[in-house]
């Protein structure tokens, strides 16, 4: 694998689908931390790292599972209680336009 | 003229038959008031948002796995696929990407009497997403409403194999699946509530050629007969570029029911990169062998087992097996009706024809009609029996249906009873005689019409409950002796 | 005064023998956390009025002859931990003015036994690690010298005299990394022993709630309550929860002590940090412990495993801040837009950089080349870290390479400044870890100047208070 060298247009893409506005300074600050970041991460060039497994949590769980009963829902007054425009049932949200 | 081959894919979407959501408590109880059926787990509320599984919607895809022949992922896990959208509460929806619940299934599909087995890539368990509303249409609508009762429902998605080859078998698939599913009793898979959705990938390849075409995405087909359409005519748009030497444009396509097209959907945020990754709140859970054996167990005889048994063991047609068990009721009505008369192809007809007639004129299904299966066997035991006849077990059907009532109650009602005792007939055909000497004479110098008018008559005097062979044996063998 | 020298146990005994009354109590604790937040800027949402009514809704339960253990004793929850009554905020702009609907199951039962909450701990936004340096309601300063960083307000009350202990979460450190700066202990309990419903949380697989404290004592009273299994938590474990009230009495026997091989052979660490270090584990070797040093190979690649893991579960965690349902919205016609100046004017800039770091390395080839790696290493430096606990009790190392850096220092919360370097394999392997404070004798009312880092194997938190108690007590 070669070294890993991030664009400005990767970081752009990468904040525009984190929904996220980056100003020019604040994308080249980010390239120039990521850069170094990925200098100092040597093992990112480890060849050995292919055939070790993931570890995606610390330990394993037993108790995942519920069983199929309703619990109450919350009553509308406070699902409504932090919501920044809305109407008495519904949540407003501006239109999708693509 | 080149010939293409049609090949589709169907990734079909079921909503199941739980009580409560996928990761919370919440109710699936549809047309609920908007919000009502919401807290923060499934709102996505900072917080409140560590997701529980619902067993049951474990279970209940298990079972679909092993329905559809499917093998069963050795451990459960979830992913997040992360997109922004209104009806997206949390920001990604959690599904099973890297492990799905089944993978490389199949089902049957019977056409003109060949079978045809169509492959199950995979089935997997997600959540579904909420609802976008708007005041009147959404360009005059000042913004859109959104109610997240639905978000957070668990979601079935069946992903077939590249396997079917025209629009008829992707309705014969999609049948097969609905019925199946209803069996299992998991999902009721209505197509028009949404609790069952369809999107079809389609293409177009030269016959003989391996290679798959260029597809389109074809969605928003509300309806059996709207896959059929919609898909009938996407193939033929694509037959018609091709022939032309255009190619297809690969993308997503709306069916318009109203216009009977499809239209190119403009597609600036679709193609996202979700960057799934396994959800870090959501541990694997082993599915040991124990829990996936006693699932099996409770899997009811599907409705390919039953088609095979019905033709083997009462020798029906296989038309009138496909019949019978399209639905698990109607198999089960069927079955029950022959504990009481064993007449498997007498059964059929009377099903297939009078049950049915009387079921699709009143729009309902079998587990809401009053007649009882019992009772039908009864009638039909009745009609073996001579006691009554086809034609007036017919008006008893009716009234059997409208009411529920039991056929002997009917038939003494209405005073239907068929009259066979032989005393009794006897005299009425001596007055009958009696009153109509130029018949009697008639019959004599030929006319074998007047033995016709004879029992009308015959009939007409006795309201019809006359047994009928009964009357033309004796009123034969009367007047050969008079 | 009051509550400063008593362990937790012994003020709420004094509250229950009526010796202090909890209204005066309470009047004492207000003062003292009005002080602390007017010097050093530790809570947000500040109001003493909510301590005189807490302390007035106790003096009921007292009254009642409730069993209450922590009867009257303060403490800080740090403001990313929900609470139904009062706001919650992450630090962040976003959340200025959230009302939780959802209570902490560890707050629930810390109320059920009698503990004052006195006020929500400020922190660094989301908890993402910038040394206390990074909230929208402003920098947390070190009570032991306010032109440092306190870390966080949730280690900076227990500093500061205004609480017993504190409750906060740690994600790749951040708990004991701040307890390390004030100068007090600080434990990360094993994943999964504390419930984590109710935490606004960024990095889900490593994030634990922990608790900060100025006595050994205490740390195993708060702890004795709040752990536990939680039927509404997937993550929280069923293991039993011991009562660590009775074991810390116990003195343990020959611990074993593992050392990494150069540990100090980093650029950051500070000579007085390691001189203290150092002149600690010569002390150490002696009646109770055996040291040894291990060769660990991976350890050293922690802190930029979990920067990477922690971006990208930050990434997919804060989606939900849309401005749709709650919190902070951006004005616009289109719904994306909006999207983009809800979450552009609500994140500070660190935190923007931080998620598009996320967003990058789980996208398409950075998937496969950064994530999927890092998740990888971890499983190479838990395997390591288990194996080496398997021969030995503990392992130590310092907490952090430096002292509470300056306030106006540069801060990134990618790999800020090595803050990270020795807390973050803990986190990565869900162990249990306990910061102990080193004070230097000779710089009297300076910075601390180091922690010692105990990270033990699973469960195991008993070992490292016994340990805790025992250098509390007799070996400084």
């Amino acid at each position: 694998m070669g070294k890993l060298e991030v664009s400005l247009e990767e970081i752009r893409q990468a904040s525009s689908d984190a929904r996220l506005n980056l100003t020019p300074q604040e994308e080249n600050e980010l390239k120039n931390q990521i850069t170094d970041f990925f200098r100092q991460v040597t093992f990112l060039q480890y060849s050995e790292l292919e055939k070790v497994r993931a570890t995606y949590y610390p330990h394993t769980q037993e108790n995942i599972l519920r069983e199929d009963l309703v619990r109450p829902s919350l009553p509308l007054e406070m699902v409504m209680l932090n919501a920044p425009d809305a109407d008495t049932d519904f949540f407003h949200v501006p239109k999708i336009v693509e | 003229m080149q010939e293409f081959e049609t090949v589709i894919g169907l990734e079909v979407h079921v909503e199941l038959l739980t009580r409560t959501k996928l990761f919370c408590g919440c109710s699936t109880a549809f047309g609920a008031a908007p919000n009502t059926q919401v807290c923060p787990v499934c709102l996505g509320l900072p917080g409140g948002m560590l997701p529980l599984l619902n067993k049951t919607a474990a279970e209940y895809t298990i079972k679909a796995a092993l329905a559809l022949n499917c093998t069963v992922t050795p451990n459960l896990t979830f992913d997040r696929k992360n997109y922004f959208y209104a009806d997206l509460p949390k920001g990604f929806q959690i599904s099973q990407f890297f492990y799905p619940m089944g993978t490389n299934g199949y089902l049957e599909i019977h056409h003109n009497g060949e079978s045809k087995k169509i492959g199950i890539r995979q089935l997997h368990l997600e959540e579904d997403t909420g609802k976008l509303s708007h005041f009147g249409d959404i360009i005059s609508s000042p913004y859109s409403r959104v109610d997240f009762n639905r978000a957070g429902v668990p979601l079935m998605e069946i992903v077939s194999e590249p396997d079917i080859r025209s629009a008829e078998e992707a309705r014969l698939y999609l049948q097969k699946l609905r019925t199946i599913l209803c069996y299992l009793g998991i999902s009721d898979c209505k197509m028009e509530e949404g609790s069952m959705r369809c999107d079809a990938n389609i293409s177009l390849r030269p016959v003989g050629s391996s290679e798959l075409g260029k597809k389109t995405e074809l969605k928003n087909m509300n309806s059996f007969r709207s896959v059929f359409r919609g898909i009938e005519y996407e193939v033929e748009r694509q037959r018609t570029i091709l022939l032309s030497g255009d190619s297809i444009i690969p993308e997503t396509r709306h069916w318009d029911e109203a216009k009977g097209i499809t239209r190119a959907m403009r597609s600036k945020f679709v193609s996202a990169d979700y960057r799934c990754f396994p959800d870090p709140n959501i541990p694997p859970f082993p599915v040991d062998t124990k829990w996936v054996e006693s699932i099996q167990a409770s899997i009811p005889e599907l409705p390919d087992a039953k088609y095979y048994r019905f033709i083997e063991e009462y020798g029906l047609p296989p038309y009138d097996a496909e019949v019978l068990t399209g639905t698990k009721e109607l198999a089960d009505f069927y079955e029950e009706v022959l504990t009481c008369y064993r007449e498997p192809k007498t059964v059929s007809n009377w099903i297939m024809s009078e049950l049915m007639g009387h079921l699709n004129a009143a729009g309902i299904g079998i587990t809401e009609a009053k007649i009882k299966a019992k009772d039908l066997g009864k009638l039909l035991q009745l009609v073996g029996k001579g006691e009554i006849s086809g034609k007036m077990a017919k008006s008893v059907f009716e009234e059997m249906f409208a009411t529920g009532e039991d056929p002997e109650l009917i038939i003494k009602k209405q005073g239907l009873a068929q009259i066979s005792d032989e005393d009794t007939l006897d005299g009425i055909i001596n007055t009958v005689l009696a009153a109509n000497p130029q018949s009697v004479q008639d019959y004599h110098s030929g006319k074998k019409k007047a033995l016709g008018f004879l029992v009308g008559q015959i009939m007409k005097e006795t309201k019809g409950q006359a047994n009928p062979q009964l009357v033309n044996k004796m009123l034969e063998e009367k007047l050969k002796s008079s | 005064m009051s509550g400063d020298k008593l362990t937790a146990a012994e003020l709420a005994a004094s509250i229950k023998e009526g010796a202090l009354q909890l209204t005066e109590h309470g009047e004492n604790v207000s003062r003292l956390c009005t002080k602390a937040q007017s010097e050093f800027n530790i809570f947000i949402n500040f109001n003493p009025n909510d301590i005189t009514k807490e302390s007035e809704r106790l003096a009921g339960k007292v009254g009642s002859g409730a069993e209450l253990p922590l009867a009257g004793v303060p403490f800080c929850l740090a403001d990313n931990i929900c609470t139904l009554e009062l706001k919650t905020t992450c630090g962040s702009r976003m959340l200025a003015s959230y009302r939780p609907l959802t209570e902490d199951g560890a707050v629930r039962r810390l109320k059920e036994k009698g503990a004052l909450l006195a006020a929500k701990g400020n922190m660094d936004e989301f908890g993402i690690g910038a040394g206390g340096r990074n909230s929208f309601f402003g920098a947390i300063k070190n009570p032991c010298n306010p032109e440092h960083t306190g870390g966080s307000g949730a280690a900076a009350a227990v500093a500061s005299g205004a609480v017993s202990f504190s409750l906060a979460t740690d994600r790749c450190g951040e708990l004991r990394q701040a307890a390390a700066y004030c100068g007090v202990l600080g434990l990360k309990p094993t994943y999964g022993r504390i419930s984590r419903q109710g935490l606004i949380d960024s990095a889900p697989s490593m994030e634990q709630a922990g608790i900060i404290a100025r006595q050994t004592k205490d740390l195993a009273s708060a702890l004795s309550i709040v752990c536990g299994a939680d039927p509404q938590d997937p993550t929280s474990s069923s293991c039993g929860v011991p009562d660590f009230n009775a074991l810390i009495e116990e003195k343990p026997r020959s611990v074993k002590i593992a050392l990494p091989y150069l540990w100090d052979d980093l650029a950051a660490l500070e000579g007085e940090v390691k001189d203290a270090i150092a002149a600690l584990l010569c002390r150490l070797e002696g009646n109770y412990f055996s040291l040894e040093t291990v060769p660990l190979e991976y350890f050293h690649h922690a802190s930029t495993t979990a920067a990477m893991i922690s971006a990208v579960e930050a990434f997919s965690n804060l989606s939900n801040y849309d401005g749709v349902r709650f919190g902070f919205r951006g004005e616009s016609k289109h719904l994306h837009d909006m999207y983009r100046q809800t979450r552009t004017e609500g994140f500070s800039s660190n935190l923007k950089k931080f998620l598009t770091f996320g967003a990058l390395i789980s996208s398409g080839k950075y998937y496969h080349d950064c994530f999927l790696k890092a998740q990888k290493m971890r499983s190479l430096i838990k395997d390591e870290l288990e194996k080496c606990l398997l021969q030995y009790d503990l392992l130590v190392v310092p907490t952090v390479p430096f002292k509470a850096p300056l306030l106006g220092s540069g801060i990134s919360p990618l790999l800020p400044d090595f803050a990270a370097y020795y807390t973050a394999a803990a986190s990565l392997a869900g162990l249990p870890a306990l910061t102990f404070p080193l004070k230097d004798p000779a710089q009297k009312g300076g910075l601390p100047v180091a922690g010692l880092q105990l990270i033990g194997k699973a469960w195991d938190e008993k070992t490292l208070l016994q340990v805790s108690l025992l250098l509390e007590e007799e070996l400084l």
